[in-house]
């Protein structure tokens, strides 16, 4: 018996022995991700910025999908950029589809998540504390949130990144109201700071140069103030011209265009949508760039492939509509190659460009503010030209091109389109054709800032768009401002009911297409 | 079959050698055979010499006489009872009790980590198989086997051809997010089957994508010995954090003692044909509004009209002016699909001596699938040595298995644009399947281009250049293996260490051809290799004693440390500069990810059944684990299990037509860590924008989790009636996860999109019902049957704080969610807006039906009411046949295939109203509709890819068929005596052979989108249906 229990104890012993020796490793070590890093520094810190700025614009990871769900499906086809011409997709008929809604929605945030980081980590008080970079972010964020709140009015905001499964929204005047304070703010700021920011290669648009930053801000004042210019007339004046007096100025030169940086692994979001056969130019860029012999043309679009000629196709057609010849995606003209698929996504993609300044400058003279010494006229002439200067077209073309008395094209297609409208080029000397004018050339600037050229479609009613083909939403119709905002993402009402119904608090009407955002007051 | 002829001639030449021989010395034995309990007499008991060639069979009195040397040794065999072997010893008389086989007392189960246990002691429900089946009617997935024959087993699998992977679900899904599948267990050591938690996802919506092999598929059918299901946590309790779902131990098999070595060849082949088709009308053809347009995707164009020609959709230059007939084309979709043809050669070796046993195999597997190019071929070697070293007290068992496995053209799932599937089932009939397979050309710029009719289009392709030119190869070198070595401390003490591996390297080959839509401009080349490895080392001590003279204890004791590493690489090279060469140097970008994972559990456990005099039983179970995922605090987390069993029948007097009688009952916790690197939020780097991208991580991370729950008790009984001949076993249980580790959506706005928590409680119970029974079992014929039934009820008690849903998977026509207060896998999708009284409502404008803006509509749960199997074994002298009638039914279903297929004008349910109907419907004032709309209005709005009315498209997936069928015919000993060759059976096999109801008409409503939790019930441009049937031919030397 003795010899058993001995037995017995060393059979004991091998069990607890290999126990301990096991657990003498802290075994939690193990759980160190090897993978990703466990916290920012200020190095890290401004690629985490270079990720912001590019979900910002909605293209996020991958290869443009995002971006396609908002601007391409919705945006650009509510400004009449592009026309649908894949049978799949009925979103230019007015169909909300609220799956592509969610993912881009989604995608916003995400962005807006790590611009968060860069305002939290460089706030007054943190570890990485740094007033410039944190300006700069902050009138990134006010451009962002401008693109979103456009299209559909209040939005998760004050609360955002709260980090709590309710998220209650603002209303657009709130949210306008802070943007203003924003970039007063960030003005002073950047003003006052260096002229580098440390950023570096870690800011996609500008590098990190102060200056240009502060311009921006100036620049987006300057068109939050036209923005809200039937609603708050008195502060929408007063804005503008702060703005143009603020110092630092405005984007005015060629080098002040703000482009996003892209690179092979963060290409422009166009160019591989427009490998896919989906979109093709609108009826209305055909009218305004052919009418106009606009040398834009074929920087914009290239010829269609059957054809080899430059042809664009209404919005709204029907599934049995786009397969009919000429209408169908090779009897249309495609994105530019410069600018396209072919481009391999290389070409820079614009956010902001000076072209726009000239045109918000030149509203506003006709509104008789105080905007600096040129007339509505001159301003209108240098927005035309600073965008042809934009697109490399020569100097003397575009000198030539604001004299012209051409006037829209009739298309002469299937649904024997009229000219869009009968405004010409030059400048008018009537004042009931100069606001129209102004904008005609500010949506062909623009191109393809779609979020912003269907915004100021809204505020306008400029440039007259062509009625759709077809509707099938009920609560819209074939009137081209028929569609006043985005229906929420379907995901909002479904993880988040609460949050839901301060949206629609916020929103005082309904969650559809006829209710008008806040600023969205004069037209029609 | 040539190696089959060659076969079959040699057996006349064996048959002569056998007779050439003689015997030696004559020796008569008589005797009676009977029945052990009932001391009946048993007729047609075989009797056989062992090692030599005499035979007899005992007549109506159970009495036999038979010529054989003094010292042989005679084997007997009779149906339903287990065989002996008896020594002559110069016996003149022998009387040889026979022990039924379904005596529960003589049968012994392996239990979790290998413990071997007598059936009768098991305190829960426990399910050993058959395995003689699974290697005849042959199934590269052994997963796929188990269906039907398990109470409470669900198996759906991925249609992604001869290499996808099945969901293996035990009593329900527990995990809204997390994993609800069995753990796999071979030898008593798990195995890696879940390669995706790491590299990927299978496809879990519509939107489908790639499936790749399971872990379980590696296991070789043919070196199975016997495979045991512990379903409750109570069975698996031993098994710790990992074994919540329940278990399939698989045992396989060993040498033994013998005279010589034993050979046994097997050959199976089965042939594989497409059954249920689509219907498609044969009526119009391309075009739409009744116009034909060769570009077309869609069949709304003109009549066809076999006297037409039309222009042809080809781009080929030398088709420029082609015209072609515009006339129909049935066979499109079923000449696509191919013969396949699946084959499996194995070989096994075993040999022993008194020391030591061998075991070697080796099994080439070769299955060529439905679609031509998709094939996989697996090599299985298997080597298992064990012994003693002559000395009683030490021995020791070792195993070596390699897999070597190709799969070519792995057939992409869902709406993936590289699912060959998708591709065929939307070509127009007017276009000639002859045309589509010239499938690309060169361009005037020398590019190579697709040839399809609408070249622009996102997502149609033709077909063959998706076959031809999308070419992917996936490869998995896996080496598994373990050395135990056993020490007996004293006769009843035993320890045992065991160390097991498993390594598996994965790697895979994508490839592009330019011109692939979407993704590929100068062709687009994905490379990938992961490693995975597990390694398990166990310590186990057994101890078994008596006290006094009724108390029995078997204890064991011992430790575990389970370590797993993943390595998962994958370069993209998203841009080729020369077009279609596809090599990383030839890459304009290219981006590399390589991420390592590693964790580690360590356990102590102990366990000890109690038994009083041989009919009470007390189970105890403990096991503590220590994970390195969880925090500090929390990661040390204890489980156990308790039940008792009481053998009635050993314990009182009972009827006389109960021949045996348990009750069990038990109660378990068990429960599961978290992934790893779950604690602390990363910010992870990826190249872009200047030069990286620094992104935070979208999901919360918790430092806060703690283990998931699950608690379980579950209670039936056995009752066996006629002396065995039929058998009943009934379980009942319930088992709640609490605790969930769950990753819940946050609103994105939030800040992230999601965040991981220990939240949520699901509730599963139900009951499971086995019948078995001998109804028939007589001298030459007799008949076995199994019927299994189990209905398990799911409820999703509560989810996360105040949320009352969650979406476990979207896609543009299914949401799939978990509820509160329903059961998981809740369907939803669009339907048409009615008024009060049900009606649907059409806009007055336009004579349209109204649909829902959202998939707000309940269309109902993709979970089964109940499963069951039916199972038959007829044996008629040397004949054999067996079946298996598999139900599935309840549940719902949704074919995404048939909602674009209708809104392409394809099918016959868009020929009714193409020239215009009315839609019955009312209008927002409750007039009726009176405006007319044409089908292809209809079909084009309420179908299609971005928003169908999942209503229209979701069916019962109920289901039966015939799953199995197997008849088998042994060549007569008479033929093979004195033969080299000891036994040979041929068997004729089907699988699928059809079914006997299916709700969803044309599509396996099992045969779903991936093996994710929230594919079941999705499916969406899947191969069709498949009947199989073949040959198997086994040989034993």
């Amino acid at each position: 018996m003795k010899s058993n229990k001995i037995k017995i104890a060393i059979a004991g012993l091998i069990v607890g022995g290999v126990m301990i020796t096991s657990c003498k490793k802290d075994i939690t070590d193990l759980n160190e991700n090897p993978n990703a890093l466990s916290a920012v520094d200020a190095l890290s810190l401004k690629y985490v910025f270079s990720a912001s700025q590019y979900y910002g614009i909605m293209a996020g990871t991958g290869n443009g999908g995002t971006y396609q769900l908002f601007q391409s499906l919705f945006t650009d086809q509510r400004a009449q950029y592009f026309s649908c011409v894949q049978t799949k997709f009925p979103s230019d008929r007015n169909i909300m589809v609220g799956s592509w809604l969610n993912r881009s929605w989604d995608q916003f945030y995400i962005g807006q998540s790590q611009l968060a980081e860069v305002l939290k980590h460089t706030a007054p008080g943190a570890a990485l504390e740094n007033p410039t970079i944190y300006a700069i972010a902050q009138v990134w964020k006010v451009y962002t949130y401008q693109l979103l709140t456009d299209a559909y009015g209040p939005l998760p905001y004050s609360e955002a990144g709260n980090k709590k499964n309710e998220v209650l929204f603002d209303g657009q005047r709130e949210i306008y109201m802070d943007f203003i304070k924003t970039l007063r703010e960030s003005s002073v700021t950047l003003s006052q700071a260096d002229a580098v920011s440390g950023l570096g290669d870690g800011d996609l648009i500008y590098g990190g140069d102060t200056k240009k930053w502060l311009r921006f801000a100036n620049s987006l004042r300057l068109r939050i103030a036209l923005r809200i210019s039937a609603v708050e007339p008195a502060m929408a004046r007063k804005e503008a011209e702060e703005a143009t007096a603020a110092t630092g100025g405005l984007l005015q030169v060629a080098g002040d265009n703000a482009f996003l940086k892209v690179s092979n692994n963060t290409p422009n979001p166009l160019a591989a949508i427009s490998n896919w056969g989906e979109f093709r130019m609108s009826a209305a860029m055909q009218s305004i760039l052919q009418g106009y012999d606009d040398p834009r043309l074929p920087m914009y679009f290239s010829p269609a492939k059957n054809s080899g000629k430059f042809k664009g196709v209404r919005n709204g057609l029907s599934i049995a509509q786009m397969q009919v010849v000429g209408n169908t995606a090779d009897d249309n003209s495609n994105l530019a190659i410069k600018i396209g698929f072919q481009n391999k996504g290389l070409a820079p993609f614009p956010i902001m460009v000076t072209a726009e300044t000239y045109f918000l400058l030149a509203e506003a003279k006709l509104k008789g503010w105080f905007v600096g010494q040129q007339t509505a006229k001159q301003y209108y002439e240098l927005g035309v030209k600073a965008s042809m200067e934009q697109w490399g077209i020569e100097n003397t073309v575009g000198n030539a091109y604001v004299e012209s008395t051409r006037t829209p094209a009739v298309l002469g297609d299937m649904f024997q389109t009229p000219a869009l409208t009968d405004i010409p080029v030059k400048f008018s000397a009537s004042t009931d054709k100069q606001l129209e004018q102004i904008i005609t050339q500010k949506w062909l600037a623009l191109f393809p800032q779609s979020p912003e050229a269907w915004a100021e479609y809204r505020r306008t009613g400029f440039p007259k768009l062509y009625p759709r083909i077809n509707n099938e939403n009920p609560e819209a119709s074939t009137d081209p401002n028929s569609v006043h905002r985005l229906t929420y993402p379907p995901n909002i009402s479904a993880l988040d009911p609460k949050g839901y119904a301060s949206a629609v608090e916020k929103l005082g009407g309904k969650d559809n297409v006829q209710t008008r955002v806040w600023w969205d007051v004069n037209a029609k | 079959m040539n190696s089959i002829s060659k076969t079959l001639g040699l057996i006349p030449a064996l048959a002569l050698y056998a007779q050439i021989s003689a015997a030696q010395q004559a020796f008569s034995v008589s005797g009676k055979v009977i029945d052990k309990d009932t001391k009946l007499a048993l007729q047609g008991v075989t009797i056989k010499e062992i090692g030599g060639s005499k035979a007899a069979a005992t007549n109506a009195q159970g009495e036999f006489t038979i010529v054989v040397k003094p010292d042989a040794m005679l084997s007997f065999s009779y149906v339903s009872y287990t065989a002996q072997t008896v020594s002559v010893s110069s016996q003149k008389n022998l009387i040889v009790e026979m022990i039924s086989s379904s005596e529960k007392i003589e049968e012994v189960v392996v239990t979790a980590l290998g413990i071997k246990k007598e059936k009768k002691t098991l305190t829960y429900a426990a399910q050993s198989l058959d395995v003689g089946s699974f290697v005849k009617v042959p199934e590269p997935n052994i997963a796929n086997s188990l269906s039907g024959r398990v109470a409470g087993l669900d198996i759906t699998r991925s249609s992604s051809g001869v290499s996808g992977s099945s969901r293996v679900v035990l009593r329900g899904e527990r995990s809204m997010t997390g994993n609800s599948q069995a753990l796999v267990v071979v030898d008593g050591i798990p195995i890696n089957n879940n390669y995706y938690s790491f590299a990927t996802t299978s496809p879990g919506n519509a939107t489908g994508g790639r499936d790749v092999s399971d872990g379980i598929s590696s296991v070789n059918p043919n070196d199975i010995e016997s495979v045991n299901v512990l379903k409750g946590a109570s069975a698996a309790a031993l098994y710790g954090s990992r074994a919540s779902n329940g278990a399939l131990l698989i045992s396989t098999k060993k040498g033994n003692a013998r005279k010589g070595i034993g050979i046994s060849f097997g050959s199976s082949t089965q042939l594989e044909a497409a059954m249920q088709l689509h219907d498609f009308q044969q009526e119009y053809g391309q075009g739409s509004n009744g116009e034909y347009i060769p570009s077309s995707e869609y069949s709304w164009g003109p009549k066809l009209d076999s006297k037409l020609f039309v222009d042809s959709w080809s781009l080929r230059p030398e088709d420029a002016s082609k015209k072609v007939p515009y006339s129909t084309n049935p066979d499109n979709y079923k000449s696509f699909y191919k013969t396949g043809i699946t084959t499996i050669n194995s070989l096994a070796i075993n040999g022993g001596t008194e020391h030591t046993n061998a075991y070697f195999s080796y099994t080439n597997t070769y299955a060529g699938g439905i679609v031509d190019k998709n094939k996989m071929i697996r090599h299985n070697l298997n080597l298992r040595l064990g012994g003693d070293l002559g000395t009683s007290r030490f021995s020791y068992d070792t195993k070596l298995t390699y897999l070597y496995q190709r799969v070519n053209n792995a057939i992409k799932t869902g709406e993936a644009f590289d699912n060959v599937n998708r591709q065929i089932v939307r070509v127009p009939t007017n276009i000639n399947l002859a045309d589509i397979k010239n499938y690309q050309f060169t361009d005037e710029n020398g590019r190579l281009r697709q040839n399809y009719w609408n070249p622009t289009s996102n997502g149609g392709q033709n077909p063959y250049w998706i076959m031809n030119n999308t070419p992917t190869v996936d490869e998995r070198n896996r080496i598994m293996g373990f050395v135990a070595l056993n020490y007996k401390i004293l006769p009843n003490l035993n320890v045992m260490f065991r160390s097991g591996m498993d390594r598996s390297l994965d790697s895979y080959d994508l490839r592009w051809y330019n011109d692939t839509y979407v993704i590929a401009p100068n062709g687009n080349y994905q490379i990938g290799n992961n490693d995975a490895l597990e390694l398990n080392n166990d310590l186990l001590l057994t101890y078994n004693t008596q006290f006094g003279e009724h108390w029995t204890l078997n204890a064991n004791g011992g430790a575990n440390i389970q370590y797993n590493k993943f390595v998962i690489g994958n370069t993209n090279n998203t841009q080729l500069i020369y077009p279609n060469f596809f090599n990383t140097g030839n890459a304009l970008q290219s981006i590399t990810t390589r991420n390592t994972y590693a964790f580690e559990k360590q356990s102590v456990f102990a366990a000890a059944d109690v038994g009083f005099k041989k009919f009470l039983f007390l189970n105890l179970t403990g096991r503590i684990d220590r994970s390195s995922t969880l925090p500090k605090n929390e990661n040390v987390y204890p489980f156990g299990s308790i039940g008792l069993t009481a053998v009635l029948s050993d314990m009182v007097k009972l009827p006389d037509i109960i021949s045996f009688a348990k009750i069990r009952g038990s109660w378990a916790r068990t429960g599961n860590d978290a992934g790893p690197y779950q604690l602390m939020a990363p910010y992870s780097i990826v190249q872009g924008g200047s030069s990286i991208l620094v992104l935070p991580s979208t999901t919360l991370f918790n430092d806060q989790l703690r283990p998931e729950r699950t608690t379980g008790y579950e209670a039936g009984f056995d009752v066996d009636f006629w002396a065995n001949r039929l058998g009943l076993s009934f379980t009942y249980y319930n088992t709640n996860t609490k605790d969930q580790l769950f990753n819940v959506t946050l609103p994105t706005a939030s800040g992230a999109a999601s965040q991981y928590i220990n939240s949520g409680d699901v509730r599963n119970n139900g009951f499971e019902i086995m019948l078995e029974g001998t109804p028939i079992r007589g001298e030459n014929f007799s008949w076995k049957t199994s019927f299994n039934y189990a209905q398990n009820d799911n409820k999703v008690l509560s989810i996360f704080g105040g949320l009352n849903e969650y979406v476990g998977a979207s896609d543009f026509m299914n949401t799939i969610k978990a509820v509160v207060g329903r059961p998981f896998g809740e369907l939803y999708s669009r339907g048409f807006e009615r008024d009060a009284q049900g009606r649907i409502l059409v806009d007055e404008n336009t004579g349209m039906p109204l649909v829902t803006s959202q998939q707000s509509v309940y269309l109902g749960n993709t979970r089964p009411d109940w499963i069951g199997g039916w199972s038959n074994t007829l044996k008629y002298k040397n004949w054999a046949m067996s079946f298996l009638i598999s139900a599935r039914i309840g549940g719902v279903v949704s074919s995404l295939t048939n909602a674009v297929i209708d809104s392409d004008g394809l099918s016959t349910r868009t020929l009714v109203g193409r020239e215009g109907f009315i839609f019955d419907g009312v209008y927002a004032n409750g007039d009726k509709n009176s405006k007319s709309i044409t089908a292809e209005q209809y079909f084009q709005a309420i179908g299609g890819r971005n928003t169908p009315i999942g209503e229209q498209f979701t069916y019962s997936a109920s289901n039966i068929r015939l799953r199995e069928l197997l008849i088998s015919y042994s060549l007569p000993e008479s033929i093979l005596e004195k033969c080299l060759i000891k036994g040979v059976t041929f068997s004729l096999t089907g699988r699928n052979l059809f079914f006997l109801m299916n709700k969803a008409k044309n599509f396996d409503p099992e045969s779903v989108v991936g093996s994710a939790a929230t594919s079941v019930g999705l499916e969406s441009f899947g191969l069709p249906p498949t009947r199989l049937y073949g040959l198997d031919i086994r040989v034993q030397f």
